[in-house]
């Protein structure tokens, strides 16, 4: 069941001139879980705001639930929509405690209580009703955050930047713990995030914004694998871009492309020369704990990175290096 | 353009709707007055020109230029040193300077010119104490020390804004600033002064309105500035047309300062981490510091307060007997009831406009939501004619068809009744509740208006909960300014006010006018005493 | 939102009950007689003798306070439904104004025409004067001696280089001094009059007519141009400072020789739309009254318009003087001339 559709919907603001989004098209099915990933500028929190209705598009449609709450006849206000939204800075009411914080959206009815204990169980915070925004942590105060905007069954969950104003020890453990949650009410969720990390390890499927326009989308495992352009492949992590004329160097026989690219971790290196193999001069090593990584020079001048696990150090000048042909990704120009 | 805006749905029709009828209810008095622009000045308007505009005009910038600069440093600069030092005293200094905004400015005048008058306190004390034979008279009656004494009544506006955005700082910057080895000093300057911009230059924007619109002082210091061309032609020349035109050549400068301001705080929008918006550290400085830093802040406090209450209370002291034998609580009463009323109307309205704005979801609505502000620029006088004008026709109008309708006689229901005088009141110091308020929500965001809407709770209970108690302080702040202006208001009260009625201003006014400066003494104290009340309320707030 | 609306919809209805509840009650003394009367005059012997006419006539007598002009733009504004049954001003010049807005109406009263002489009252009987004052030079006693003085044109003489003292021009009683040179003299002489005492002006004109003679004491000039009636109220302050000032001025009636000293009334007139018109001529002639006018003129050290009325000891020991006999009509009918004079010369 589809949760959420955007068609063609166009954003500008009228003092910028520039389309902040531009005919975007998007899809949600229910309890699946998006991540709009994206240099800061694409649009992201844009595109959140005219989802949340907090902001109007200038065309284009949105449907959520079935119902249009956004198009060139109709506009549903935000406190109509059912939609939640976990602010990047929390935003808890400072001064309300916890349990009023997290039941405001809620009615006055008996099962006010009920659910607002039973959201802050979901959260593991149950004790906390009566303390204020100011007594919590910051990974507290996301979770009552969570738990505010889940308080009211929203048919579906926005995330701006949620991780961005935690401590970079404990990331990890409340991403995973937050989505544990989340993934466990099984409300559709989109959240918005410039990590790659966070969208890899925690999404469905991932939305890469560009310029106000979804330039590809997918698994985390089909972005990873097969990046559309450069620009996309440097999200998930370091790699070395060639163009067409310094891969000939390689002199290896590939589908013609514009760019070429391999990750660091993925290139081989012997001390001796192999079949295909390509002698480089180790310019620089740095030593990264579990890793170490090297800078290397082909005789052609070329220089790239290389990473290899950091309990045996190259103790030598020169190497030699092969890139598997099953690792190496293709782009082509975008137009 | 009309249906265009009818046809989208995108804009919420009903809150632009009731934005542009009280935008327009504003306006009517404006809007008279700017008419007139079109129908033109009358004939004396050459005469103005020729002899008189050139000298007023210049006087006018003088007296914007230098009561800027003035206020500047005798608001600013306290305001940093008690939002960031503590010393002994600190919270009874930094209350202390705002008293003089229970001066009306025209009193502080009167005060000063009495001070340094022939044989005045000035002059006595030196002569007694110090023994100078031919004392040097210090003649306070120009357009210096015009521009002097209304920088010491006015600078509390700066302060005000200045100290309540140091204060709610973000801790984040300062801290910043102090890691990268930058002194409180340097931070001051480099960092909390380009980020307290907007706060300041509101602030300063309220001086500039008030020297604009001030006629008293001006007047009785022989000083003739824009606003005396305005009186001139009215009253000398009889000619309203002309006195109107000029009137609203002073409207469409306002405009423009207003528009500027605007553009001075541009796009930076800076937004503060709720979270993070906690008081500065004081850090405790030592002893030579925390003495000089008493001193430097007296400094404002007593020009701007001590001073004149000294004066002030050495001529109660002489006429107290005379004129408190006149009913005088009665007139406190109304003062107090009427500056009231008109303070709780005029944050309503503020926060109605801000948020209708926001919620219409229309630029073009949010623009105008703040063109109320421009009546804070226009004169009282100018004022309470452009409100007479048409509420009377409106009264005829209404007495007519009770009439001829109903055979019913009723009265002026605008004309010469507490409604008239309100709305009068209102359309003159709106802005003077709306920046504090406007300011206040800027700082705090309309992050948790979004959040709450986000939640499904309705536009009434969003703002009863969330945006009245967060913005508790700059709401207060405007009750209290509002309240304080209205107090001191006088021109506008004197035209409007109903039989009956009178007030602490007024009453000053009539002993001033009939030159009996010394008796204007006690409903001045009186003014100043009410002042007091919300200010010191005010400040009870702030430190919580 | 619906909860919301009732309160706010009680608010209003509460209200709109006091607003009405406060016009309930203005009707309930309508059936009492009444007359509103808007003046500049804002002395308090002016409202004991009000009570008193309120009590000896039982007329309730509601008083509007303000500025002249305001008060006639005032009734211009409220037409035909003003209020206004007597618009009383300190300066006749006004009255004629409002004459010329055709704001007052003509009254035949005996008792107004024998109470008060012809020229200190209108022609076509628009306004009376009720009390009189004279524009007068006063000087330091102890620098300048009264035989150095004789009439306001040789005040342009160049021994009185730096020494004269006069407010600006804004002012109502400078514009009607003027307004009665140009009568008197025509307007090429006024003007030149008004050069002659720029040049001759101690400082640039500010401050009120006791701050012109506090100057004069503290010896910024010699020379002061002033109304009478302040140097009395400088005579009787309750500030010992002033009192000083007061003694050291010697007060000089001008042109004696000639058409007299400027003198100037403040007086009243029933408004065109009055609604208590009987009423408001009963209140202008008991301000004429023998028994009134002492108590009306010398709340304000002025003399009584009333030739049967005794002046105040004050008053008597600066002596009797020749007044200019000028209709009084002329200062309001040249005003505006003597504003745009002061202006073309430089007089602020």
């Amino acid at each position: 069941m589809t949760v959420l559709n955007i068609q063609r919907v166009t954003k500008s603001y009228k003092l910028y001139q520039k389309h902040v989004l531009s005919n975007l098209d998007f899809t949600l099915q229910k309890g699946e879980i998006c991540a709009f990933i994206g240099e800061s500028g694409t649009g992201k929190s844009t595109l959140l705001n005219l989802i949340a209705g907090l902001e109007a598009s200038d065309s284009g449609k949105i449907i959520i639930g079935g119902k249009t709450v956004d198009s060139d006849g109709t506009f549903i206000a935000a406190e109509d929509r059912s939609v939640g939204f976990v602010f990047q800075d929390f935003a808890l009411f400072p001064h309300m405690s916890v349990k009023k914080n997290v039941g405001y959206g809620l009615a006055k009815t008996e099962y006010k209580t009920a659910r607002v204990s039973e959201v802050l169980r979901m959260v593991e915070l149950e004790s906390y009703g009566d303390r204020y925004p100011d007594e919590l942590s910051g990974g507290e105060q996301q979770r009552i955050a969570l738990a505010r905007a889940l308080a009211p069954n929203p048919k579906l969950l926005l995330l701006d930047e949620p991780f961005s104003n935690l401590d970079m020890a404990l990331k990890s453990q409340i991403r995973n713990e937050l989505f544990e949650i989340i993934k466990a009410t099984g409300v559709s969720c989109i959240f918005v995030t410039h990590d790659a990390n966070d969208a890899i390890s925690l999404a469905h499927k991932i939305a890469v914004l560009d310029q106000g326009e979804v330039i590809q989308m997918g698994t985390p495992k089909a972005l990873f694998d097969q990046p559309l352009t450069p620009g996309i492949a440097r999200f998930f992590g370091e790699i070395n871009i060639f163009n067409h004329k310094d891969f000939q160097h390689f002199e290896i026989k590939l589908a013609k492309a514009d760019f070429y690219g391999i990750r660091p971790e993925q290139i081989k290196y012997s001390l001796k020369p192999e079949e295909n193999s390509h002698s480089v001069i180790i310019i620089k090593e740095t030593f990264h704990g579990l890793w170490r990584k090297y800078r290397v020079k082909l005789s052609s001048q070329i220089e790239l990175d290389m990473i290899v696990d950091a309990q045996t150090p190259i103790e030598v000048k020169e190497v030699f290096i092969t890139l598997p042909l099953e690792n190496l990704l293709a782009f082509h120009k975008q137009d | 353009m009309l249906s265009s805006f009818y046809h989208n749905a995108k804009i919420d029709k009903k809150w632009s709707l009731l934005t542009i009828l009280i935008i327009l209810l504003f306006g009517i008095p404006l809007l008279t007055i700017l008419l007139n622009l079109f129908s033109g000045p009358g004939e004396s308007w050459e005469h103005i020109k020729e002899y008189l505009l050139l000298d007023y005009l210049s006087n006018s910038i003088f007296l914007m230029v230098s009561c800027s600069i003035f206020t500047l440093i005798l608001g600013v600069i306290p305001a940093w040193i008690v939002s960031t030092y503590s010393f002994p005293f600190r919270k009874l200094l930094q209350w202390l300077l705002v008293l003089p905004l229970a001066f009306p400015n025209y009193l502080t005048a009167y005060a000063y010119a009495g001070f340094f008058d022939y044989s005045g306190i000035y002059e006595q004390i030196l002569a007694k104490f110090f023994e100078v034979d031919h004392i040097s008279h210090i003649d306070v009656m120009g357009i210096w020390g015009l521009a002097c004494v209304m920088s010491f009544s006015l600078y509390p506006y700066v302060y005000l804004s200045a100290r309540s955005f140091f204060i709610n700082q973000s801790q984040r910057q300062m801290s910043a600033a102090k890691v990268l080895g930058a002194g409180r000093f340097k931070a001051f300057y480099s960092i909390a002064l380009p980020l307290a911009r907007p706060a300041v230059v509101g602030g300063l924007l309220l001086v500039v309105m008030e020297v604009l619109g001030d006629y008293g002082s001006a007047y009785y210091y022989g000083v003739s500035t824009y606003t005396t061309a305005i009186f001139r032609s009215w009253f000398s020349l009889e000619e309203p047309e002309t006195a109107v035109y000029l009137s609203a050549q002073l409207c469409i400068f306002v405009l423009f300062l207003i528009v500027l301001e605007r553009g001075f705080r541009g796009r930076k929008k800076y937004q503060f981490n709720s979270e993070s918006t906690y008081r500065m550290i004081k850090s405790t400085s030592n002893a030579y510091r925390q003495i000089m830093f008493i001193l430097i802040i007296m400094i404002p406090i007593s020009l701007g307060f001590i001073l004149p209450l000294i004066q002030m209370l050495y001529w109660a002291s002489i006429t107290f007997v005379d004129v408190w034998s006149t009913p005088f609580l009665t007139i406190v009463w109304s003062s107090f009831y009427l500056s009231m009323i008109t303070a709780l109307i005029c944050i309503f309205i503020s926060l109605f406009l801000i948020f209708a704005a926001k919620w219409s979801r229309s630029h073009v609505i949010e623009r105008l939501s703040s063109l109320p502000v421009m009546g804070y620029a226009v004169p009282g006088v100018v004022i309470a004619v452009g409100i007479m004008i048409p509420t009377l026709t409106f009264d005829k109008w209404l007495i007519n068809m009770a009439k001829d309708y109903f055979n019913y006689s009723i009265e002026f229901l605008i004309n010469g009744t507490l409604i008239g005088l309100i709305f009068a009141y209102v359309v003159r110091f709106f802005a003077v509740a709306y920046h504090p308020i406007e300011a206040s929500i800027q700082k705090t965001g309309i992050r948790f208006d979004q959040v709450a809407q986000m939640m499904g709770v309705q536009k009434w209970k969003r703002m009863l909960q969330i945006n009245i108690p967060l913005n508790k302080l700059g709401l207060i702040s405007g009750v209290m300014l509002v309240f304080v202006e209205t107090m001191k208001e006088l021109p506008l009260t004197l035209l409007l006010k109903p039989y009956g009625i009178m007030t602490l201003s007024v009453k000053a006014f009539e002993y001033a006018s009939d030159e009996r400066i010394a008796e204007t003494a006690l409903p001045a104290l009186f003014i100043i005493m009410t002042g007091l009340i919300p200010i010191f309320l005010l400040n009870r707030m702030m430190n919580i | 939102m619906k909860k919301y609306s009732i309160v706010i919809f009680y608010l209003m209805v509460l209200l709109l009950n006091s607003c009405s509840s406060s016009s309930n009650k203005e009707k309930f003394q309508e059936t009492q007689q009444e007359i509103n009367v808007y003046t500049h005059r804002h002395y308090a012997p002016d409202k004991e003798l009000f009570a008193q006419f309120e009590k000896e006539l039982d007329i309730k007598v509601n008083v509007v306070n303000a500025n002249a002009d305001e008060l006639i733009l005032k009734m211009e504004n409220e037409g035909e439904k003003s209020p206004a049954d007597v618009l009383i001003t300190v300066d006749a010049g006004r009255l004629e104004r409002a004459k010329e807005k055709n704001l007052l109406q003509p009254i035949n009263s005996e008792v107004l025409t024998s109470n008060v002489p012809k020229h200190l009252r209108d022609v076509d009987g628009h306004w009376f004067g009720l009390t009189k004052r004279s524009r007068v030079i006063v000087y330091a006693k102890d620098r300048v001696t009264k035989d150095q003085l004789s009439t306001y044109e040789a005040l342009t003489e160049d021994q009185w280089m730096g020494k004269i003292l006069i407010r600006s021009s804004g002012n109502i009683y400078n514009q009607s001094l003027m307004a009665s040179m140009i009568a008197n003299l025509g307007e090429e002489v006024a003007a030149q009059w008004a050069a002659g005492i720029l040049k001759n002006m101690a400082r640039s004109p500010k401050g009120s007519d006791r701050d012109q003679m506090k100057a004069v004491a503290a010896g910024v000039g010699d020379l002061a141009i002033v109304n009478t009636y302040y140097v009395g109220k400088l005579l009787n302050s309750p500030d010992s400072l002033e009192r000083r000032v007061g003694q050291q001025m010697g007060i000089f009636f001008p042109n004696q020789e000639g058409r007299g000293a400027h003198i100037n009334v403040s007086g009243a007139g029933v408004a065109k739309y009055s609604p208590n018109k009987a009423n408001a001529i009963k209140f202008i002639e008991f301000l004429s009254s023998e028994a009134a006018q002492e108590i009306f003129s010398s709340s304000n050290f002025e003399y009584p318009v009333n030739p049967i009325v005794k002046i105040s000891p004050l008053l008597q020991s600066w002596g009797t003087f020749k007044e200019d006999k000028l209709s009084l009509s002329n200062l309001g009918v040249l005003n505006k001339s003597a504003v745009l004079l002061f202006d073309q010369v430089g007089w602020k």
